[in-house]
C-alpha cells in the first residue's frame, strides 16, 4: 500500500467531519498518526517503511506543523542492489553499533541475522533499547554512523534476505 | 576565613540548573550556566546571567567532560562551581580539578566523595561508625552458605560479588533449595561477570526506603528530618515525602541519629543524604549508602523545615560555619513530591522526548513546581526524562495527599507522553493513603495492570 497526497487529503477531510480526535493507521508499508489540536490536525508521527517521498501538507497551521518534531525528512541513499529489506529505528535516540565503547559491533556488513538478532542499541533518555533486525538475511549496508542521533522510522541498515 | 562566592558556574541542566539559579538570585550571586548544543535555548539558559557552550548534545561530550566543564568555568571567570545531581556531581576528579584550579567546589571534599563513592568502602565506613548493616557475608560453598543462612534466617539473598544492578540475584526461601541455588548462582556469576564469588545477605521482604537529610560544615552536623522514597520502579524514585510516615518515635529518632553519627564520622561538609533500608517485619533499619550531593527530592525537606538547601550548600562552600543548631531545626506539616516524567507507562515506560506544545502547572500557597519546561520547550532525547517536580505542603499527611491530588489534576503537558495518570493512580491507592508503603507497592500495582 502506498499513500498519495490525495489520499491524505481525503483522510483529513473525512476526519474533519468526524467526531474523532485521533487517527492511528498502520500497515506493512506506512504508519500514520494524526491528532486534532486547537491549531488543526497535527501529524505526530509519520513513518514510511518504504523509501518514498511523501510530504504531508494539510490545513495545519505553522505551529501545528512545527509540533510534528518527530517527523524529519531524511534523504535515503538508493540501495546498492535490488531486493534488499530495511531495518528501521523504532524510536528516536542515539544509535550505537556496539554494546559498549570499544566492544565489537553487534553486526557488520556480511553478518548473518535472523529476525530476533540484535543489530544495534538506541539510547533514549538514558534508557538503552535493543533494536532487533526484524528480518532475516545478510547485512549489506549500514547507513548510520556510531553515536549519531536517529529519528523514529529512520533507515539503519539494509539486509539481503 | 570565608571566601565569598561572587560568580557561580552551574555544571548541570534541567530543573536543578534553574533551581540553583533561583537561590543565587536571592543570594545576589552571578550565575554562569554551562550548556550543551541541545540546551542553548533552554529555560535555565534564559534565566542564567550568562551561558558558556560546553560541547555537542551527547553528555559524554558536554556535561560529563571534566576538562570542558573546568575550562568553561575558568573562561567565565567563575569562582565556584555547583555540580547539581547526576552527571559529574559525585566525581572525585571534578572536585579535585576545581581545587587544582582555584575554583570552590560546592559540595563535599574529594576525600568524602571517595569515602562514600564506592559501595564496599561506604559499607566499611558505616561499620566503623557503628551503623547497622544488613546482616551478610561472603560465602564460598554450600556448606558455609547453610551455616550463614541459619545464622541470618531465611529468606536470604544471593548476590554476585562482581555484579550489580540486580543481575544474578537469587532469593532462597527454603533450606532444601539452598545448595542448588548456590551452585546455580555461582555458575551464573562466573558466566556473567567472570567472577564466581557470592555474597549472602538477609532478604528484606517488606522494605521501605528511608533517608535523612544532613548538613555539615566539617565540624558540626545537623539533620533536617526523614524522607520516605519507597514508591519506586527499578530503583527509580517516583514519589517522595517528608517526614517519613508511619514510624515509631523511637525508630525515627534512631535513624536520624545514625545519619548524624555517620556524617560526623566523615567530618562531612555540605548537604548530604544518608539512605537506609527499613525492615517493616523486624522494625529494624540498615545503612544503604550516602549520597554526597543535593538530591532530586530535596524540596520536600525544604517545605517542612523552611531551609533553602542550595543556599546552605553555597554558604558552607564559602567556608562559613553552619547557621543553625539542631534545636533550631523545626519541622512543620507534611510535604509530598511527584516526579512528572516524559515516559509512557502504558507502553513499557518508553521515554518520550519531543516538543512540549503546551504546558501548564498548578500554582498556589502550598504548591511548588520545580520545572525547566514551558510551552515550546524541546525535550532532547539525550538526557533524563524528568520534566517537573510537583511539590505540595499540607498541615498533615492527609492534607498534603489531598493537595497533591488537586495539583496533579491541574498538570497539563501536551506533545510528549507523561506519567501523570500513573501518579494519580498511586495517589488514589488505599495503601498509599494509609502511608508507610514498601518498595513493593509500585511493582505490584504495575503487575496488576495499573499504568
Amino acid at each position: 500500500m502506498s499513500f498519495t497526497q490525495q489520499d491524505i487529503a481525503t483522510i483529513l477531510k473525512v476526519l474533519d467531519d468526524s467526531p474523532y480526535d485521533e487517527l492511528r493507521l498502520e500497515d506493512k508499508d506506512v504508519s500514520l498518526y494524526l491528532k486534532r489540536t486547537p491549531e488543526g490536525w497535527t501529524q505526530q508521527q509519520q513513518t514510511l517503511k518504504q523509501a518514498q517521498a511523501l510530504q504531508l501538507t494539510s490545513t495545519s497551521s505553522p505551529q501545528a506543523q512545527s509540533a510534528a518534531v518527530a517527523t524529519q525528512s531524511i534523504v535515503e541513499p538508493p540501495a546498492c542492489e535490488a531486493g534488499l529489506l530495511d531495518i528501521r529505528s523504532s524510536m528516536v535516540g542515539t544509535f550505537y553499533r556496539a554494546p559498549q565503547p570499544g566492544a565489537a559491533p553487534f553486526v557488520q556488513i556480511g553478518s548473518v541475522v535472523d529476525a530476533t538478532s540484535v543489530i544495534a542499541i538506541v539510547e533514549v533518555m538514558k534508557l538503552m533499547c535493543s533494536i532487533p533486525a526484524g528480518v532475516g538475511g545478510v547485512i549489506r549496508e549500514v547507513l548510520v554512523e556510531d553515536a549519531q542521533l536517529v529519528q523514529k522510522g529512520q533507515l539503519l541498515m539494509r539486509v539481503k534476505p | 576565613m570565608p571566601r565569598l562566592i561572587n560568580k557561580l558556574f552551574i555544571a548541570n541542566r534541567g530543573e536543578i540548573a534553574l533551581r540553583i539559579i533561583r537561590s543565587c538570585q536571592q543570594l545576589g550571586i552571578e550565575t554562569v550556566l554551562g550548556v550543551s548544543a541541545a540546551d542553548q535555548d533552554s529555560t535555565p539558559a534564559k534565566h542564567a546571567d550568562s551561558t558558556v557552550l560546553l560541547g555537542p548534545a551527547p553528555s559524554s561530550a558536554s556535561y560529563l567532560n571534566i576538562d570542558k566543564v573546568i575550562s568553561a568555568a575558568q573562561q567565565a571567570g567563575a569562582d565556584a562551581l555547583h555540580p547539581g545531581y547526576g552527571f559529574l556531581s559525585e566525581k572525585i576528579a571534578l572536585a579535585q580539578a576545581c581545587e587544582a584550579n582555584g575554583i570552590v567546589f560546592v559540595g563535599p571534599t574529594p576525600a568524602q566523595l571517595l569515602a562514600v563513592g564506592d559501595k564496599l568502602r561506604a559499607r566499611q565506613n558505616a561499620e566503623d561508625a557503628g551503623l547497622p548493616l544488613v546482616p551478610g557475608a561472603a560465602i564460598t560453598n554450600a556448606t558455609d552458605a547453610e551455616v550463614l543462612a541459619r545464622q541470618i534466617g531465611l529468606p536470604v539473598l544471593l548476590k554476585a560479588v562482581g555484579g550489580g544492578g540486580g543481575r544474578g540475584m537469587k532469593v532462597v526461601r527454603q533450606f532444601s533449595e539452598l545448595a542448588s541455588l548456590v551452585t546455580l548462582a555461582g555458575a551464573e556469576a562466573k558466566a556473567a561477570f567472570a567472577d564466581e564469588r557470592l555474597y549472602m545477605e538477609r532478604y528484606i521482604e517488606q522494605g521501605r526506603h528511608i533517608e535523612v537529610q544532613v548538613l555539615g560544615d566539617g565540624v558540626e552536623v545537623v539533620h533536617l528530618g526523614t524522607r520516605d522514597c519507597s514508591v519506586q520502579r527499578r530503583y527509580q524514585k517516583l514519589i517522595e515525602e517528608a517526614p517519613a510516615p508511619a514510624l515509631s518515635p523511637t525508630i525515627r529518632a534512631a535513624i536520624e541519629q545514625a545519619a548524624v553519627t555517620f556524617a560526623r564520622h566523615l567530618q562531612y561538609r555540605s548537604a548530604g543524604t544518608v539512605e537506609f533500608l527499613y525492615d517493616c517485619d523486624r522494625e529494624a533499619f540498615y545503612f544503604l549508602e550516602m549520597n554526597a550531593r543535593i538530591q532530586v527530592e530535596h524540596p520536600v525537606t525544604e517545605m517542612i523545615c523552611g531551609v533553602d538547601l542550595i543556599a546552605q550548600q553555597i554558604r558552607i562552600a564559602e567556608g562559613r560555619p553552619l547557621g543553625m543548631r539542631q534545636q533550631d531545626v523545626q519541622l512543620h506539616g507534611h510535604s509530598i513530591e511527584c516526579r512528572l516524567n516524559a515516559e509512557d507507562p502504558a507502553n513499557g515506560f518508553m521515554p518520550s522526548p519531543g516538543l512540549i506544545s503546551a504546558a501548564s502547572f498548578p500554582a498556589g500557597v502550598s504548591v511548588r513546581v520545580d520545572t525547566h519546561i514551558e510551552s515550546g520547550t524541546v525535550v532532547p532525547p539525550n538526557y533524563d526524562s524528568l520534566l517537573a517536580k510537583i511539590i505540595v505542603h499540607g498541615r498533615d499527611r492527609a492534607d498534603a495527599v489531598q493537595k497533591m491530588q488537586q495539583a496533579l489534576a491541574r498538570c497539563h503537558v501536551d506533545g510528549v507522553a507523561t506519567n501523570v495518570a500513573l501518579l494519580e493512580r498511586v495517589l488514589a491507592e488505599p495503601a498509599f493513603l494509609t502511608g508507610g508503603v514498601t518498595t513493593g507497592l509500585l511493582p505490584v500495582m504495575l503487575a496488576q495492570g495499573v499504568n
